[in-house]
């Protein structure tokens, strides 16, 4: 009996990491796929108005991604590769290598604007959206996973906050789903948007760490925009992020003391579980930048810092690309049209105060 | 200590710049 319980068990893991394998595989070849578009495309004028050239990477990469979700679910091969899809692992790694490139000194001035507007920009939004979907008649769990999700960072502080407020699983699925459905277009509306209002790099990016929800389509809004709007995108997005520890421990002990009545609270050491420590790497890769162990891109004669910006963009490819295959729409249709509602009013509100503190912050008060 | 995906995002980070460094990925053949 056992060995026959060890054989089943040894099956399922073999299943597991072909099916990990096989993802990764898909993933990789749709990048190559997103890369080989965007360089045929690049000379083109597009339906005779757009040109080829203002349409970058993370476009196409969400869009072959997305395609691929389609035909994966279609021939029901979905649920064996989807364990290679690891958005958030791609990410975080394109991520300290972006850090890579980035001196400590505009880091340190571009964090401190990014602290400051993640501060008002999260607790606004985040009452904001707990005040709303409390008149909408949202459960007190599903409340604080959105209002987390929104003004945070997505999917990860969906997680976080589920974790803290024992939401159920179909909650956080949920809120995880919208935020990815409503990325994906601002991904590509907000550069837009941000080029017709005119503004400068620094002040689009940080109003795409602020209004963007997920870190990936903050990255890939402030690809498209140019260099520097994805630095700073980054920095005020990862400002945001840092944030997310001190978010899950205050509503664990909002949740345990008010919602349960419970007489014991939850260990601030739940801050530090909480914390994003990819952060620790970023800082540490851009200090070595800082102190010329790692050298910056050459036009002219290729050097290490060239194989690292290249290998950040494959990676945030990578990550793009994840993004559309993780994208499951009939889980909106599950939990109806209320919470949605509620999402949407306070994307709009986060959209047109991040755009105003953006401005305020990045371009009057700390130009960077 | 746990190995969690930020630590280990950090870690296969650190990884690859320690080989572009050392000219293990070169920068030709690596472009995006």
């Amino acid at each position: 009996m056992a060995i026959v319980e060890r054989l089943k068990e040894d099956r399922k893991t073999t299943r597991i990491w072909f099916g990990f394998l096989v993802g990764l595989f898909i993933v990789v070849l749709l990048a190559f796929t997103a890369r080989w578009i965007k360089a045929e495309v690049y000379t083109l004028m597009l339906f005779g108005l757009i040109p080829g050239k203002a349409l970058e990477y993370p476009l196409w990469a969400a869009l072959v991604g997305l395609i691929a979700n389609g035909l994966l679910k279609f021939t029901r091969t979905y649920e064996l590769v989807r364990r290679g899809f690891r958005t958030e692992l791609f990410l975080k790694i394109g991520l300290v290598l972006l850090g890579a490139g980035i001196s400590f000194k505009d880091l340190g001035k571009a964090g401190v604007g990014g602290i400051l507007q993640a501060l008002i920009m999260v607790t606004t939004v985040y009452f904001f959206c707990w005040w709303l979907s409390g008149k909408f008649g949202l459960s007190q769990t599903l409340r604080a996973v959105m209002s987390t999700a929104i003004a945070v960072c997505g999917v990860s502080a969906a997680i976080a906050a589920a974790g803290s407020v024992m939401a159920k699983k179909e909650e956080t699925t949920y809120v995880t789903t919208l935020v990815v459905l409503v990325a994906l277009p601002l991904m590509v509306l907000s550069p837009f948007m941000a080029a017709q209002l005119g503004l400068s790099e620094p002040v689009a990016g940080a109003w795409f760490g602020g209004n963007v929800d997920t870190t990936a389509a903050v990255v890939g809004a402030g690809t498209i925009y140019g260099e520097t709007a994805q630095q700073i995108a980054t920095i005020v997005k990862t400002a945001q992020n840092t944030l997310i520890g001190v978010v899950a421990f205050l509503l664990a002990v909002y949740f345990a003391t008010k919602v349960e009545g419970k007489k014991e609270k939850p260990s601030p050491v739940m801050i530090w579980q909480r914390f994003p420590k990819f952060v620790l790497g970023f800082i540490l890769a851009s200090l070595l930048f800082t102190f010329g162990i790692i050298p910056a891109v050459s036009k002219t004669d290729p050097t290490a810092g060239n194989a690292i910006a290249a290998m950040k963009d494959w990676f945030f490819c990578l990550a793009f690309v994840s993004m559309g295959l993780d994208l499951s729409v009939g889980e909106v249709k599950k939990m109806g049209w209320s919470p949605l509602a509620v999402y949407l009013i306070v994307t709009v509100f986060n959209t047109i105060l991040a755009l105003g503190i953006a401005w305020l912050i990045f371009g009057w008060l700390l130009p960077v | 200590m746990k190995l969690n995906e930020d630590w280990l995002a950090t870690l296969l980070a650190f990884v690859l710049v320690l080989f572009a460094l050392i000219g293990l990925i070169s920068p030709t053949w690596i472009k995006f």
